[in-house]
């Protein structure tokens, strides 16, 4: 469970999250939507411990963030970074079983993990044997998303892990997460501006809007009863999506 | 006959970096050799008074040549003691002393074209003070002495407008080149004959004496007793002017060793063994000193620049200072830095790659701060996020990362080393400089070369090896090409 409390954040003197409560039960996926610069990076980024909110308390799993260490925040907390990340030096094999490595943990075990979730994501071996630099975006995408489920986390947070995809391995991807997350149960917080991916994956969604939070609740509420013009907009602007659903 | 017991003894005596020096020093050596009193170490093309004055007090040398009026001047810093007695007087508060006169004054002079001086009607110094656009080049001892060149245009009255600072065997050169009309002199060197100079006749008698004697420690005579006797026998009033001007002439002029020179004093007779234009056994020996010189000092400065360009980069404040401090030992002249580590480490390899140690410091400390500070904070934030430990972080991230530059560092470090290392021959440290500065001293190109070509080959190989080893250490991803 992750737990967020009457949380503010500025960035000198600008307010960025006026005063946010979020709470996402364990198993949930969460989605966060929300126009560009209204907070959303900034929310995970306070749920991964990287970011210390100016007041109000993040809790995860019972336990308040500030007294974790950052080992115990990584051992429980899986993050995959809008930019994914990755180590330009190490290979993409190496990006993904650095936190294995690092650990001491035992690697066959996770190698095998890494190549099933490698051809889940229409990932081949050669692709996994190259450098950050010799990959597309769509590509390294995949490869941060592996790294961030590698360690097999109970929270994952994905700031648009998607967005750099085509339509048919985006699809084959979401039904593979879709899956995996309801499998292991896992508590998720996504990021995306894609309503398809929002109501494929989400159980609940929040649409933000200058840190705070406009709607909450499952898609087809947002679709149907928008709770003002802001929200019917937001979900308009995507009208293919919203069709579906009315 | 040779006591086993005294032979464990040794005598180290010193040179400066000219001509005459090296060749009383050599006479002294040899002699001191026929004695067989205590084996004899050479330490010879130290450089200047300074190096050379610190190297006898602290004992790391017992004696070498020196002249009257440079005690009093540049050593006691009394240019009114003007006769040798007081001279003797002063230093013995000191623990010093100088034997008597060796028989030569070697005094300043300045000395001009024998033609050009003809065509200006000149002859003496006094008639300077109507001729003040001549270019003068003086050696930059001669400039910065009281008793110089300061003193001297207020004695007569003169204001040269144009005066360079050079080595003093390049003066020569330039002379001869038409390059500058006046240059200084000593009046027992044997270029005087080889450019056709006159000297300007000291006619307000400013000059001091210089007076050649042997510069030592108190306790010389008493450590030394037959070497000392020895030298009053066979040294003291023996070498007169023309006899000082003689040998300078058959090393510089004439191409013989000041071994040779020496010998021919001793023993008056002149041998000119076949000496091969190219001594590549003195070649390879010096290359290798410069090595051990060069390595040495660099991987102290990797050893220690790495680290504290971490400090650096993680702590904002002590990184400016540790920069700042760095750039501040760049800004010291080497020969500067030389000498004020003599009182701590003596002279010989240890200043010297000391020194060295410090200049190559900046760029390694700088190369690993900047290498630091350029990475991405996301990647350092992603790296947190996957749990690696700080020393983790800089293990298997940040220093990978920031190693193209840290290399660079080194790269420069290495480069500047070599070509720093020729300076060490001025505190007796050896290397290729010790071939390049007595060649300066001879100012024999051959020999000059014969150290340059060998250090800029050094030069080359080390950026060679360095490229290799970069491709050991940078990760492949990280190279530019
Ligand atoms: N370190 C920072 N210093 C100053 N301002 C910041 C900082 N980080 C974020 N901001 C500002 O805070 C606001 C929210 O940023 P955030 O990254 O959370 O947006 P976002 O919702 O993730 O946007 P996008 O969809 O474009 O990624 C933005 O206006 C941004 O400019
Ligand atoms: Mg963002």
């Amino acid at each position: 469970m992750i737990k967020i409390h009457e949380v503010s954040k500025n960035f000198g003197p600008t307010n960025v999250i006026p005063s946010l409560s979020l709470q996402i039960p364990t198993g949930e996926t969460h989605i966060l939507l929300g126009s560009s610069g209204c907070g959303k990076t900034t929310i995970l980024r306070m749920m991964a411990g990287l970011c210390k909110p100016d007041s109000g308390d993040v809790i995860l799993a019972n336990q308040n963030i500030n007294t974790m260490s950052d080992l115990q925040i990584s051992d429980s907390v899986g993050y995959v970074i809008q930019e994914g990340g990755l180590m330009p030096h190490l290979s993409a094999m190496n990006n993904i079983l650095l936190p294995i490595k690092i650990r001491g943990q035992e690697l066959t075990q996770a190698t095998n993990r890494m190549y099933e979730f490698a051809s889940a994501v229409e990932l081949t071996t050669n692709q996994l044997a190259r450098y950050p630099h010799e990959l597309s975006g769509g590509q390294k995408q995949r490869v941060a998303l592996i790294r961030g489920l590698i360690l097999n986390q109970p929270i994952v947070l994905l700031d648009e892990p998607l967005s750099a995809l085509d339509p048919v391995v985006r699809m084959n991807l979401q039904r593979h997460l879709k899956k995996l997350f309801d499998q292991l149960s896992k508590t998720v917080v996504l990021v995306t501006h894609d309503l398809n991916v929002a109501s494929f994956l989400g159980d609940r969604i929040s649409l933000l809007d200058q840190g705070r939070i406009v709607q909450q609740g499952r898609f087809e509420d947002l679709v149907n009863h928008p709770k003002n013009d802001f929200v019917r907009d937001f979900v308009r602007a995507q009208t293919p999506a919203a069709k579906a659903c009315s | 006959m040779i006591n086993p017991l005294t032979q464990a003894k040794t005598l180290k005596i010193g040179s400066k970096n000219f001509t005459e020096s090296y060749i009383l020093a050599e006479i002294m050596a040899q002699l001191a050799e026929k004695v067989g009193e205590a084996s004899v170490v050479r330490k010879f093309g130290l450089g200047g008074t300074g190096i050379t004055f610190q190297a006898l007090e602290k004992s790391e040398i017992d004696l070498y040549p020196e002249y009257t009026g440079t005690i009093s001047e540049a050593i006691l810093k009394k240019p009114v003691l003007k006769d040798w007695k007081s001279i003797k007087e002063s230093l013995e508060n000191e623990n010093l002393q100088i034997s008597l006169g060796l028989g030569f004054n070697n005094t300043y002079a300045l000395a001009m074209n024998k033609e050009q001086l003809a065509k200006l009607g000149l002859s003496k110094l006094s008639q300077l003070k109507k001729h003040n656009s001549l270019t003068s080049a003086f050696s930059h001892e001669f400039v910065q002495r009281k008793d110089g060149l300061k003193n001297l245009s207020l004695h007569y009255g003169f204001k040269l407008k144009n005066v360079k600072a050079m080595e003093h065997s390049l003066a020569y050169q330039a002379l001869s080149d038409g390059k500058v009309d006046l240059v200084e002199v000593y009046s027992t060197d044997a270029k005087i004959e080889k450019y056709d100079l006159v000297l300007l006749e000291d006619d307000l008698n400013y000059f001091p004496s210089y007076l050649a004697v042997i510069f030592s420690r108190s306790d010389f005579e008493e450590n030394f007793p037959l070497t000392y006797q020895s030298f009053e026998q066979n040294l003291i009033g023996k070498i007169d002017n023309k006899t000082m001007t003689k040998l300078n002439a058959l090393v510089e002029l004439e191409g013989y060793s000041f071994s040779q020179a020496a010998k021919y004093f001793l023993q008056g007779k002149l041998v000119k063994s076949k000496i091969s234009l190219w001594d590549w056994d003195k070649i390879l020996l010096r290359t290798k000193e410069h090595m051990a010189l060069v390595f040495i000092s660099l991987a102290l400065a990797i050893i220690i620049g790495i680290p504290l360009g971490v400090i650096s980069a993680q702590n904002k404040y002590l990184g400016q200072f540790l920069l700042g401090a760095n750039a501040l030992i760049q800004t010291i002249p080497s020969l500067a830095l030389l000498c004020l580590l003599i009182p701590f480490f003596g002279i010989g390899p240890k200043p010297a790659t000391f020194a060295l140690f410090l200049y190559a410091l900046l760029p390694i400390v700088r190369g690993t701060f900047t290498g630091l500070k350029s990475i991405d904070l996301k990647l350092k934030e992603s790296a947190i996020l996957m749990g690696l430990t700080r020393l983790q972080l800089l293990r298997f991230i940040l220093l990978p990362l920031a190693s193209p530059s840290i290399m660079s560092g080194i790269k420069t470090s290495a480069i500047i080393n070599v070509g720093t290392a020729t300076l060490a021959a001025f505190i007796g440290a050896g290397g290729l400089g010790q071939i390049i500065v007595t060649g300066l001293a001879l100012n024999d190109q051959q020999m000059i070369l014969q150290g340059a070509i060998p250090a800029g080959i050094l030069a080359v190989a080390v950026h060679i090896f360095f490229e290799l080893i970069d491709k050991w250490i940078v990760p492949v991803a990280l190279r530019r090409n």
